[in-house]
């Protein structure tokens, strides 16, 4: 049976979210940067597109692109909340979706669409008029629908912004031959430098190559069809990893152990949340790698920070801006020794960091600094936890 | 902590009116309402625009207090 496949991608979606928060900012080029002061454009509005600043254009070429632009720092708790608005308002179309990330998501309308008149392509009108009527009359959304998610996502970014566009079995090859390679996903960077030192930028023209390999042939003729991993198929987390990059260059072992401790925190907290324990603990710096495992699994930030700060001992690098923990050899419900009071001092400290917010109570080493607090990423690597079975 | 004034509506509210120190602001829209979590602690927050300024209030869902999260004037 053939399948029906929606994609709806939010049209420069953290931009587009400030602009309909604050209307003076609409129609004007905006840029969201991380916080004031730091060097990278994350996402573009429509208006600042025009004068070719995307995401990764640095703030001075921004600038230099396009002086008039308004830089805003990011908010990802409001576009998180917003994301999920727009969950709900997908979850009305089908029980089968996919959220592929913050601003993307793939619906199966196989079944559903045959309670519209209109099918698939009423579907879609009508969910665009509810996007913008639930998230806001600025939020605009392409809409791609075929009969893969491969070519779902394609044909989402055919027409942007606020664009739809049906992809059939009959027209799809002819709709795709202008298309750049690498604007289909699952080619990367290196398949399309293979590409194009082979004189082909467009599918069309990769189309005409003899002897390409299977899978990149399969992406060039579209012929993936991976199946939907859906809300209730996703799978727990296989690890935990938290990473920051400072303002400025950390130039003693003090400032680097404390941002190493407020990370571990953030990490284990994490962890404490999902019920898991770990076993292998990674620090990752400028310069600087560590990895241990134990035999007792631990969420103790304490436990595992002694001991990375062991290994740190060995090779105390400074003059840091990056810094990385991972959390990986995780397990389910592991039962500690009642008579651990550490054990009980967590679930208190987490009870009330529940009710009053979060680092409302933290280890003292940290007071004086400024704390790094956990956020939401565009990519949305805890989607168990925050839509799946894990949820609370 | 600001003083505001809210309208209750169709099972939704909406401020209408607030104080900052000496200051009343009048809100004249609402382009967006979202929620924040900090924990467990929701935060029901509206972005409003007093003409000469968009600001945005929190109201927390436990307590019902008030505050401003940010100022932005309008030039």
């Amino acid at each position: 049976m053939i399948k029906t496949i929606l994609h709806l991608d939010m049209n420069s979606y953290f931009a587009t979210a400030e602009q309909q928060a604050n209307p003076y900012l609409r129609d004007k080029p905006v840029g969201i940067i991380k916080a004031e002061g730091r060097g990278c454009v994350i996402a573009a509005s429509v208006e600042a597109k025009k004068f070719g600043i995307k995401t990764g254009t640095t703030v001075w070429e921004a600038k230099r692109l396009c002086p008039q632009i308004v830089l805003v720092p990011s908010d990802m708790d409001k576009y998180f909340a917003l994301t999920q608005r727009m969950i709900k308002i997908l979850a009305d179309y089908s029980p089968t979706l996919e959220v592929f990330s913050i601003d993307e998501c793939f619906v199966d309308v196989t079944e559903t669409q045959k309670l519209w008149p209109g099918g698939a392509w009423q579907m879609a009108l009508e969910l665009k008029q509810k996007i913008k009527v639930d998230l806001g009359e600025w939020m605009k959304c392409s809409i791609g629908i075929s009969f893969s998610k491969l070519l779902a996502k394609l044909a989402s970014e055919i027409k942007k912004p606020d664009g739809l566009t049906f992809l059939t079995p009959e027209n799809y090859l002819d709709e795709t031959e202008k298309i750049a390679v690498s604007e289909v996903c699952g080619i990367g960077r290196s398949r399309t430098t293979m590409l194009q030192s082979m004189g082909v930028t467009t599918l069309g023209e990769a189309r005409k190559l003899p002897g390409l390999p299977k899978e990149i042939g399969d992406l060039v003729w579209l012929r993936n069809d991976d199946g939907m991993t859906a809300v209730g198929d996703l799978e727990p987390a296989k690890s935990v990893s938290r990473t920051f990059t400072t303002f400025r260059v950390l130039s003693t072992k003090c400032e680097v152990l404390k941002l190493v401790r407020n990370l571990i925190e953030e990490a284990c907290m994490k962890l404490r949340e999902m019920g898991m324990v770990g076993r292998t603990f990674c620090l990752n710096m400028d310069g600087f790698w560590a990895r241990k495992t134990v035999n007792s699994p631990t969420d103790d930030p304490l436990i595992i920070f002694d001991m990375l700060n062991r290994e740190y001992e060995r090779n105390p690098v400074t003059e840091v801006r990056q810094a990385g923990i991972c959390i990986t050899n995780l397990i389910f419900n592991f039962q500690f020794s009642i008579f651990k009071q550490r054990v009980g001092l967590l679930k208190v400290v987490d009870k009330v960091n529940e009710k009053y917010g979060l680092f409302t109570m933290y280890p003292g080493v940290l007071l004086g600094s400024e704390l790094i607090r956990p956020e939401v990423t565009g990519y949305l690597g805890d989607k168990y936890y925050r839509f799946g079975s894990g949820q609370k | 902590m600001v003083r505001v004034i809210v309208e209750f509506s169709e099972g939704k509210v909406k401020p209408v009116r607030f104080w900052r120190g000496m200051r009343e602001y009048e809100v004249k829209n609402v382009p967006m309402i979202f929620e924040r979590s900090d924990g467990g602690r929701k935060y029901m927050c509206f972005a409003v625009d007093t003409g000469g300024m968009m600001a945005e209030l929190a109201m927390d869902c436990q307590s019902y207090q008030w505050s401003v999260v940010s100022c932005q004037s309008n030039d």
